[in-house]
């Protein structure tokens, strides 16, 4: 097994993760580490492929990642489009979780616990330990002034900075010494463990000359890290290229001598490109790419396609339960319940996984169906039948247009997403269709995903509560707090709290009620009931639909090997043990 | 007009397109309309491609029309259980994914591809007859203003003000018949514009006006139907043009939404099925209904300006 | 001339005003914004509520929409293009980087035409209904009736695909650093498919004018002359007929111009191309303004440009025309 770090401490017990792949927000007060460290359950990855093993790794050679999406920024720290991500082949964390979801030091010499006085006991100070030793690509010593830095780059006003809220909580950041921080917070920070990972990771001091660093800072652009590769260039929609860092803390490594990104922003061309053999991966592929790809790699092209087990993101449908965004008008079709369960009954989930995405999908019914709290409620049962009697019960009644009508209303909605999905839009026609049996017309209107994801102020549909039906990927997160917070009727976005964020506007007051008791607790037993309770109200509510929850994978050419996916971010963080075997 | 905007051949039209100063061609002047088109159909048949074109168009027309009440399938029903078969007996241009039938989504689509050229080259068309029919017969400033409207709007970046339009407004029917119309209508302006000041002066119109005919009887029953022909031709060419254009917006992803079919929509849908899958009928139908379609269209427009500018033939 | 010139220039000013400020209204108007977080897709798609106010401050996105609009009019008289929101670089940098690439595939693109449709043309109308001129016309109609992102793919499904002859994507081999000979023959293979598909159209349809034009002339009285005086074919041809028939042909040529550089927008998507179409459709997406914006003037400036050339060109030919 090849990793990223140069020598990974034995997984530490008891460490756990907050995810944060899809959700920035650290979880709110009311957990503590105690609690959070007893409450890891197996629900990462456990990575099926594992490392090749080919013979002995060379020097020399490149690697191309094919990048659909191009992001603004390469520096995680100032940008939150999913390209930047990549950054991580040139910037390290100071921790990195693995497969399991535990986490490893990176540029931490060892993970903070209560054993070793990391964490402070009344868990407000959490004392980070650097690696010794490490250096920035520059030459410059990595130190304890880095991390201070970087905290007072987000602190400064001037900053325009893209980090989740867990960096929220903090009050201070010290160096005590040249490899020792303390940082202390103004609450129990569960993620803790997440400050300055791949989505935040340490700037160099050295080459700032003020904390204030916007966006169009060249180092914003072009980061410069730790890691096993250095950014060199950057020519705009065409290519970012990085070359070895010379300066890696593994003298051995990275084996490749650079690695070429090139932005291909036509999905179907990249995978055939891939295919044919003229990139050696793909960021990112999506379960609806799976198909493709594995019977490529079948049908003896030379490509390993390596799945993640279990359920990933969950592919909702947000139902909007106002109207127009107004909390206090429930929606004209969708407020009803029974419309609601009617459509639930009436989606053919297994048809879609089955004849759509190949079998590379799960039914999920969960409102938390991943991580510690998973709560077990299986998907509404396909049954068009029951699903008409619950409409015709409810009084809509059938219209001659097959439309069913009730006081004047007829059962159409729109049913939106981001435009351009194909595979999406393959599913779409399926779930319009099982809706069109049932009485319920949905009109498909998919737009640009800046029309739906826009903020309050942009008049993005989603915050303003214009739309019926919306569907788009969330959900997969270890710990639920910040997830479950996200339906509260108190976080209902409008003119005085734009920043809210319950988008389907689901108001109550059993589901807030359970929410707010999870929070307010430190007992995980007490809390996990709790998440139960929360689960059952939102699936008897169902004020968003799981349509299926999508499988999770990684791609790559023959022609690398070393690639290596126990981590949680899959085969990324490995990039140091990459290499090419030609000829 | 070559570009993908615009793909029809430009010698067809009476104006090569000129800039604002280059003098516009007038159409031929011809006697009473009547004669002119029996004249013209006349004419027109001589041009066997065209003829034959014409025939393929109707066919064409009547399918799309009638074809879908014929066949089984319905163009949106899926199912499963007949996904991704080749062409068969039972379906002739083959399935697709959703195991919907090729055939009946090629002339269900091609209804609306054909529906929106028409209705784009309709738009197009009005707003250029009446723009053009308003500055040559007005004259002066009005006639100065507008021509410089005309000015502006050949200026745009044509297919970027599609791709704007479309993103901001969203895909449907109307925002592409709009889209394409508007950025089409200058052509047919100038045609009338020139038209109207060539024919202006002539003597059936001094004669008309003279016996004390209304301007505005004057400008329908005289003028127009004489400057009539180069714009037949101009919006049969148009047709063709909108049709391509709106497959380009299909694959940009600005296309019709799901689950209707257009020709255009279906050759983007095909993408991965024919190059990973092999699946070549998926792209092939309704790629040959675009090409038979824009080239049918072109033969017309070439018959048609045969027709009405017999000069051309007979030299 | 020199006058009409200037006026014609002068008239591109409001020209330009009233495109870019429709274009800045529609973009207001519209749902969304650049600040748009996105779903993610393996990332986080949350900032937290003061980052995002941070940079509607930093970019007057809570100003009003005419102050927006002052704003950036008055810079750009200054010379400032504005910076992406998106990339924080400036839209010029953005612009030059992409600029070059879209005219040398467009320069190679309208080289093409030129070399192949104009003898083509000339041919066909010289030997009209011959089984050249009927193949000519034949072809032609071809290329004008392939949507060209289909053509594009079906060419690249055939050489890099399934016989593998031709790079798919890019402009130059991300994996091996060429240089020298070599670095041209890479380039060169990655342009062959680019090109082929814009010059396809475009010539196509040119060589139907330039086939309409001569016959145009050949019908002439004056050809009829030269021809009746016994001059050899060829020379009436080039020497007498072309001179008269290039006056449309040059008209026609000068504005295809604009037409190749909108064109390349569909090549530059299936090739992968990083030109300024697909800078277009990224900044439409992601409502980058100040991009956008940039990239609407320079192509209208484009356009008027060609215009105008196409204007001057036609009256120095054409000593008839005089300019009003």
């Amino acid at each position: 097994m090849v990793h990223a770090t140069a020598a990974p401490q034995a997984a530490h017990e008891h460490t756990n993760v907050m995810d944060r792949r899809l959700h920035r927000r650290g979880l709110l007060a009311g957990t503590t580490a105690a609690a959070m460290l007893a409450a890891l359950r197996g629900t990462g990855l456990s990575a099926s492929a594992a490392a090749q093993d080919a013979g002995e790794p060379t020097r020399g050679g490149k690697a191309v990642i094919a990048l659909i999406q191009e992001p603004g920024q390469m520096n995680p720290f100032f940008n939150v489009q999913s390209g930047s991500f990549l950054s991580t082949l040139a910037l390290d964390p100071l921790f990195v979780p693995d497969a399991d979801g535990n986490y490893l030091p990176v540029l931490a010499a060892e993970v903070p616990t209560l054993e070793n006085g990391g964490i402070s006991e009344d868990f407000l100070t959490i004392t980070y330990k650097l690696r010794d030793g490490i250096t920035w690509s520059d030459g410059e010593p990595f130190t304890a002034d880095d991390v201070v830095f970087s905290f007072e780059i987000y602190k400064n006003p001037e900053s325009t900075t893209a980090l989740g809220t867990a960096y929220e909580l903090i009050e201070s950041v010290t160096a005590i010494d040249p490899l020792t921080v303390e940082v202390k917070m103004s609450d129990i920070n569960p993620a803790y463990l997440t400050l300055w990972d791949s989505e935040g990771p340490v700037q160099p001091k050295h080459l700032f000359e003020s904390s204030a660093v916007t966006q169009e800072h060249p180092l914003a652009r072009l980061p410069v890290g730790t890691g096993p590769f250095v950014f060199t260039d950057w020519k705009t929609g065409d290519e970012i290229t990085l070359t070895r860092n010379e300066k890696y803390r593994d003298p051995e490594r990275p084996y490749l001598d650079g690695v070429t990104i090139k932005i291909t922003p036509e999905k179907e061309t990249a995978i055939a490109s891939f295919i044919a053999g003229e990139f050696d991966t793909i960021y990112f592929i999506t379960t609806g790419d799976l198909p493709t790809l594995s019977a490529a790699q079948e049908a003896g092209d030379g490509i390993v396609v390596a799945l993640q087990e279990g359920p990933s993101h969950v592919e909702w449908l947000w139902l909007n339960m106002s109207d127009n965004g107004d909390p206090g008008k429930p929606h004209p079709v969708l407020g009803d319940p029974a419309i609601r369960e009617a459509m639930d009954h009436g989606i053919d989930r297994q048809t879609v996984i089955d004849e759509v995405l190949g079998g590379f999908g799960y039914q999920v019914g969960s409102f938390i169906y991943a991580g510690w709290a998973a709560v077990d409620i299986p998907a509404a049962t396909y049954d068009p039948a029951l699903a008409n009697s619950l409409l015709d019960e409810a009084g809509w009644v059938m219209g001659d247009d097959g439309v069913r009508v009730k006081d004047g209303v007829r059962a159409s909605l729109r049913y939106q997403t981001i435009a351009g999905d194909q595979t999406r839009e393959l599913y779409q026609q399926v779930v319009q269709q099982n809706m069109k049996d049932i009485g319920i017309e949905l009109v498909i209107e998919n737009v640009p995903s800046n029309t739906i994801f826009g903020s309050w102020e942009e008049g993005g549909i989603f915050m303003r509560g214009d739309y019926d039906i919306l569907m788009s990927r969330a959900g997969y997160f270890v710990d639920p707090a910040s997830w479950a917070k996200d339906f509260t009727s108190d976080q209902i976005p409008s003119d005085e709290f734009p920043g809210g964020f319950n988008r389907v506007r689901y108001q109550s007051e059993a589901f807030d009620e359970a929410v707010n008791a999870a929070a307010q607790t430190l007992d995980q037993a007490v809390r996990g009931e709790a998440y139960t309770t929360a689960a059952q109200q939102f699936a008897a509510d169902r004020p968003s639909l799981p349509l299926y929850s999508s499988a999770w994978g990684w791609t790559w050419n023959e022609r690398l090997q070393g690639v290596d996916t126990a981590f949680w971010e899959g085969m990324w963080p490995s990039s140091a043990g990459w290499y090419v075997n030609e000829g | 007009m070559m570009g993908i905007a615009s793909p029809q051949p430009a010698p067809s039209e009476a104006t090569p397109r000129p800039a604002a100063s280059a003098p516009a061609l007038a159409g031929e002047v011809h006697g009473e309309p009547r004669s002119l088109l029996s004249d013209a159909w006349r004419q027109f048949r001589k041009h066997k491609l065209a003829v034959g074109s014409l025939a393929v168009m109707i066919l064409m027309v009547l399918g799309v029309i009638v074809g879908p009440m014929l066949i089984a399938y319905d163009p949106e029903r899926i199912d499963f259980k007949t996904k991704n078969e080749p062409p068969s007996l039972a379906h002739p241009m083959g399935t697709d994914e959703l195991g919907r039938d090729q055939l009946v989504r090629v002339l269900d689509g091609g209804r609306v591809s054909l529906a929106v050229a028409l209705a784009a080259v309709l738009v197009a068309v009005s707003v250029g007859v009446a723009v053009g029919a308003l500055a040559g017969f007005a004259g002066g400033l009005t006639d100065n203003l507008l021509m410089r409207l005309v000015d502006v709007f050949y200026s745009l970046p044509g297919l970027f003000v599609l791709i704007l339009l479309v993103t901001l407004l969203g895909p449907g029917f109307w925002t592409i018949v709009i889209a394409l119309g508007v950025l089409r209508w200058m052509g047919t302006a100038r045609l009338v514009r020139a038209s109207f000041l060539s024919l202006r002066e002539k003597e059936f119109v001094e004669a008309a006006r003279a016996i004390g005919a209304r301007r505005w009887s004057i400008v329908v029953r005289h003028i127009l139907p004489n400057a009539l022909s180069p714009i037949i031709v101009a919006a049969t060419l148009g047709i063709a043009g909108a049709i391509l254009t709106e497959s380009a917006l299909s694959f940009l992803g600005l296309g019709f939404q799901p689950p209707q079919a257009t020709w255009g929509r279906m050759l983007e849908e095909a993408q991965r099925p024919v190059i990973t899958d092999g699946q070549w009928w998926r792209g092939f139908f309704p790629g040959l209904m675009i090409f038979i379609t824009v080239l049918s269209v072109n033969y017309i427009g070439d018959g048609l300006r045969d027709a009405v500018d017999p000069r051309r033939v007979e030299r | 001339m020199g006058h009409y010139l200037v006026r014609r220039t002068l008239q591109a000013v409001p020209l330009l005003i009233a495109i870019s400020a429709i274009i800045f209204v529609m973009l207001q108007m519209t749902p969304g914004g650049p600040l748009a977080t996105g779903e993610g897709g393996g990332r986080s798609a949350r900032v937290t509520a003061e980052d995002l106010q941070r940079l509607r401050n930093k970019y007057g996105l809570d100003d009003p929409l005419y102050v927006q609009y002052f704003h950036w009019g008055s810079d750009l008289l200054r010379g400032d293009w504005g910076t992406s929101f998106n990339t924080g670089l400036p839209v010029l940098t953005m612009i030059g980087e992409r600029l070059p690439t879209t005219l040398l595939v467009m320069g190679l693109s309208f080289l093409t035409t030129l070399v192949l449709a104009i003898p083509i043309g000339i041919l066909a109308a010289v030997r009209r209904y011959s089984i050249f001129d009927y193949l000519t016309t034949t072809v032609s109609f071809l290329g004008i009736a392939i949507p060209s992102f289909w053509f594009a793919l079906m060419l690249m499904f055939i050489f890099s695909f399934t016989l593998g002859w031709l790079p798919s994507v890019g402009l130059s081999d991300p994996r091996v650093e060429h240089s020298g000979m070599a670095a041209v023959i890479d380039r060169a293979q990655h342009l062959i498919m680019p090109v082929a598909v814009l010059a396809l159209t475009s010539t196509a349809s040119l060589t139907r004018y330039v086939r309409a034009a001569m016959l145009d002339v050949i019908g002439q009285d004056y050809v009829r002359t030269a021809q009746a005086k016994g001059l050899a074919e060829r020379t009436v041809i080039l020497v007498h007929a072309l001179k008269n028939g290039a006056i449309p042909i040059v008209t026609v040529l000068a504005l295809e111009l604009p037409d190749l550089f909108i064109g390349a927008v569909i090549v530059e998507s299936v090739f992968a191309i990083s030109g300024m179409g697909r800078l277009f459709i990224e900044s439409a997406n992601l409502r980058d303004y100040p991009v956008l914006m940039g990239v609407l003037v320079i192509t209208a400036i484009l356009v008027v440009t060609f215009n105008l050339i196409a204007d001057l060109l036609y009256a120095t030919l054409d000593p008839r025309i005089r300019f009003q």
